[in-house]
């Protein structure tokens, strides 16, 4: 028997099964009733919190047969072939892939037919902000002037990347995380459907692990129904997730508040002994931190004495450390020097010291003064050559062969002097002139390797050159992945030398550390973390977002 | 080919599959998510064997009919392993896998799939190999694995039964030691905190081609506080020959001053990673204070990840050396 995940076979029907959004299923039905349905929606809210869904229970609305107060029947043949997913009239887009983007292409002349069946034709386009520039411009032109029978649900994760000029044309419902209660009762519904037995303590840990996302809790209860030998327990959950009890997060929190480092970081060799997931740790320490906070701002204390700027300190470190053991090959290391460093507030200073000593080191590589002059087996060129050999014009595949590496003395069009970019750690800043040049290179980018472009062109990375290094920083994390191919940098790396002379190297980063300037405060990622654990309402910021923190 | 009876460690993915396979649930996909080196592909081929054996003994594989003998030889008509083909897997790969998933199996009741670091498939591959997780046909199982699965499309996620692999214990890594690599106890017992919770890398340690390039890098902590300027650039270019072996050499470099770290904080030797050079790591602990070996630790971090994210090695090694002489200077 072929398996289906819960959240596809229990995807609610109707706006009534529809969880934890009710200002926005019941505004639908009214504005079904009163036959005034928008031209175009934005779905704006994290994932699995029920977006698609809505969007597939109203393009059923809008063509059933047979509906009543605002609900689709779900039995007459428009509402069962949406259900079957071969509705000629509702047309799914994932701006994720690339049928989407054939999909938006040929869109303006699509929406000029009537719908054949139903009454409406519904385009729901899913991760709308996904779509290139160009999509996006179709998009627009059809929202400026959409033809009466065409209704567009647009959903995405990220509204802040959707082009004002779309905005403006939408209505806009926010779907917010669902919240344990409404979820546990889900959960319950769904399991007594499934068959599958589930006690109460397990219902809710799965629902906290969600954090409100339903699609989630729905694949950890099938998790746990596979995994059970009869009831799914709290225990059998902590296995699957590799979470650990109250109690530890508890004494962790004590230990690192009492500098009690060795302790600490003996209970986390023992969690690793256990086999538990230390990231899925860390991120349960900073929920926990977290309630404490909260709990002692609101003044409602356990008793236990720790400040609230030190509890700040604690998260602001753990916060940063689940953020690095993502991409870290050694996620433990990370975890351990958090955990030093939180028991240990005093070496911090000790830290700075040695920072400005770098920083001073870094200024006299830079000037050229040491040590390298006295390193004769070096080879450096006391002289650069000031009209660095362009790249042979036959020279067509940059990635068919190595692209020469002169480290040292880095020229960029004249006015730059050589001498001060002898070494990277001190390179100049020369972030204006790729910057500059940048459309033109997109340009070339664009003929030479179009995936990469498209990808550039959707991400808009932001740039920094220091010396001959070119940093590119991508907001997600996931086009990092998609950017960050051998392939690739060495396509943009010869290109850079096409353009400004000279061999370059080019980094794909997440924007863990981007420029100042060109860093909008609402995507600090720390921002964005701050927002995960405490909600929208609660993170305030303020004019540098490096000080929101009020801990040094 | 082992018998998911024999996979050590992974307790709850085992113990899934085979609750999957006696109550004839098994999904038609599944996603083995986890760090490289850990038993993915050796519990995928354990789930391929069992789906496909002709009497199987309560959902594992028997080991002894005609299907386990195939599996044994690596050599069974309906399994199919499917890898990257260069860097990326392709579709072309994709068309002809679902070529194949349209005609009966050749003796069994199925095919069965083990897609290797699906995180490679082009976009292309990616949105073509979803239309076949929708409609799956018969009973063709798919398992695929990676190591990046925040790479993947999420609707190749979700339409997956997921299985996340965590890091081995350490007991687990010193089973498998003994068992693969035929080492005794001891042996095993200190190499085995040296893997990272990776079988792996750790039979890789025990085959020896990681010890040449572990002695090397010892030998620079020892070195590194005393070194002149001099020294530590030549040292720089030494190392930066190879960049894998560079970023390795830091890999072992940080497990190292992580252990000084550590002991520093709880004396407990049994916390080690390097369990084999305890009198060396005891002798440097006392020459460190744990402002400085955090400084280290951090820049040395730092100085692996530019490395691995293609920065020049030897410049980064030049600087990373420098920096490390400055505070000890
Ligand atoms: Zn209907
Ligand atoms: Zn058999």
């Amino acid at each position: 028997m072929a398996y289906k995940a819960l959240y596809r076979t229990w995807r609610p029907q109707k706006f009534q099964d529809i969880v934890g959004q009710q200002h926005i299923t019941r505004t639908l039905q009214n504005a079904l009733l009163q036959g005034k349905v928008a031209h175009a929606y934005l779905f704006c809210g994290p994932r699995g919190t029920g977006k698609t869904t809505t969007a597939k229970v109203l393009a059923k609305a809008l063509n059933c047969l047979e509906p009543a107060s605002g609900e689709p029947c779900n039995h007459c043949q428009n509402c069962l072939a949406v259900n079957e997913g071969n509705s000629v009239d509702v047309v799914e887009i994932d701006a994720a892939s690339n049928r989407g983007i054939d999909e938006i292409r040929d869109l303006r002349e699509r929406v000029k037919f009537t719908p054949s069946t139903g009454r409406r034709k519904v385009y729901i386009i899913d991760e709308v902000h996904m779509l290139t520039d160009q999509a996006f411009n179709a998009l627009l032109k059809t929202l400026e002037e959409p033809p009466g029978h065409v209704v567009f649900v647009l959903a995405t994760t990220e509204a802040h990347k959707v082009p004002v000029t779309i905005l403006s044309r939408c209505q806009r419902f926010d779907f917010r995380r669902i919240k344990p209660a409404e979820m546990v009762e889900r959960l319950r519904e769904v399991a007594k459907g499934a068959a599958i037995e589930v006690n109460e303590e397990a219902l809710w840990l799965i629902a906290k692990a969600a954090e409100g996302g339903l699609r989630d809790a729905l694949s950890i209860l099938d998790q746990g129904a596979a995994f059970a030998v009869d009831t799914v327990t709290a225990g059998d959950i902590h296995s699957i997730l590799g979470t650990v009890q109250q109690d530890i997060l508890q004494s962790m929190v004590k230990f690192l508040a009492d500098g009690k480092t060795g302790e600490a970081l003996q209970l986390v060799s023992k969690l690793a002994d256990l086999g538990k997931d230390l990231r899925l740790f860390t991120r349960e320490m900073t929920t926990f931190l977290r309630d404490l906070l909260v709990d002692s701002i609101e003044g409602r204390g356990t008793g236990e004495q720790i400040s609230n700027d030190n509890l700040f300190y604690l998260l602001k470190l753990l916060v940063q450390a689940e953020q690095d053991m993502k991409w870290s090959s050694q996620p433990g290391l990370v975890l351990e020097l958090a955990l030093v460093k939180a028991s240990r507030p005093e070496l911090g200073g000790s830290l700075e010291a040695l920072t400005q000593r770098v920083a001073e080191l870094e200024r006299q590589l830079a000037s050229g003064t040491l040590p390298r002059s006295r390193a004769p087996e070096i080879t450096m060129p006391a002289e650069p050559n000031p009209t660095p050999t362009p790249p042979s014009p036959s020279r067509t595949d940059p990635t068919e062969e190595k692209v020469p590496v002169t480290p040292v003395n880095k020229t960029i069009k004249e006015g730059i002097s050589p001498e001060k970019t002898s070494l990277h750690v001190g390179g100049e800043d020369v972030s204006g002139v790729v910057r500059q040049g940048w459309p033109d290179l997109m340009g070339d980018i664009k003929n030479g390797k179009k995936p990469l472009w498209i990808l550039l062109n959707e991400t808009k990375p932001s740039l920094e050159a220091q010396g001959n290094i070119v940093t590119l920083f991508f907001e997600d994390d996931f086009d990092v992945r998609r950017a960050d191919k051998p392939e690739y940098k060495k396509y943009l790396e010869w290109l850079l030398g096409k353009h400004f002379s000279g061999s370059w190297e080019v980094r794909c980063v997440h924007a863990k550390k981007p420029p100042l300037s060109t860093l909008k405060p609402e995507e600090d990622p720390v921002y964005t973390e701050a927002v995960r654990i405490f909600g929208k309402d609660l993170v305030i910021l303020e004019n540098d977002p490096s000080e929101t923190g009020g801990v040094k | 080919m082992p018998r998911i009876n024999e996979v050590i460690g992974h307790r709850e993915i085992v113990q899934t599959l085979k609750n999957a396979l006696q109550r004839n649930k098994v999904a038609h996909a599944y996603l083995f998510m986890g760090p490289s080196g850990v038993g993915k592909q050796v519990v995928a081929r354990a789930l391929a064997g069992a789906l496909l054996c002709e009497s199987p003994i309560e959902g594992d594989a028997c080991g002894h009919c005609r299907s386990c003998r195939q599996n044994e030889g690596g050599n069974h008509p309906d399994l199919h392993i499917v890898g990257p083909v260069g860097t990326s897997l392709k579709i072309e790969q994709i068309r002809e896998l679902q070529k194949q998933v349209q005609y009966k199996p050749y003796q069994g009741q199925r095919h069965v799939y083990i897609m290797e670091k699906v995180d490679t498939m082009t976009q292309e591959a990616a949105n073509s190999f979803l239309k076949t997780l929708e409609e799956p046909s018969g009973q063709t199982v798919f398992i695929l694995s990676t190591d990046q699965p925040y790479a993947l499309l999420p609707t190749i996620l979700s339409r997956c039964q997921q299985c996340q692999f965590r890091p081995l214990r350490n007991q687990e890594v010193v089973e498998g030691l003994m068992r693969y690599c035929q080492l005794d106890k001891d042996t095993a017992k200190k190499l085995a905190p040296l893997s990272g919770g990776s079988l792996g890398r750790g039979m890789l340690l025990a085959e020896g081609g990681a010890w040449p390039l572990r002695e090397q890098a010892l030998k620079v902590s020892q070195r590194l506080m005393q070194m002149d300027e001099l020294e530590a650039l030549r040292l720089a270019e030494e190392l930066s020959e190879d960049r894998g072996q560079a970023a390795e050499c830091l890999a072992i470099l940080l497990l190292w001053f992580r252990d000084l770290l550590i002991y520093h904080y709880t004396e407990d030797r049994h916390l080690l990673m390097n369990q084999d050079k305890l009198e060396m790591l005891l002798d440097q602990a006392q020459r460190y204070r744990p402002g400085l070996l955090l400084a280290i630790i951090e820049e040395t971090k730092q100085a692996r990840e530019r490395i691995l994210a293609n920065a020049n090695t030897r410049m980064t090694l030049e600087a990373l050396l420098l920096k490390i002489h400055s505070y000890g200077g």
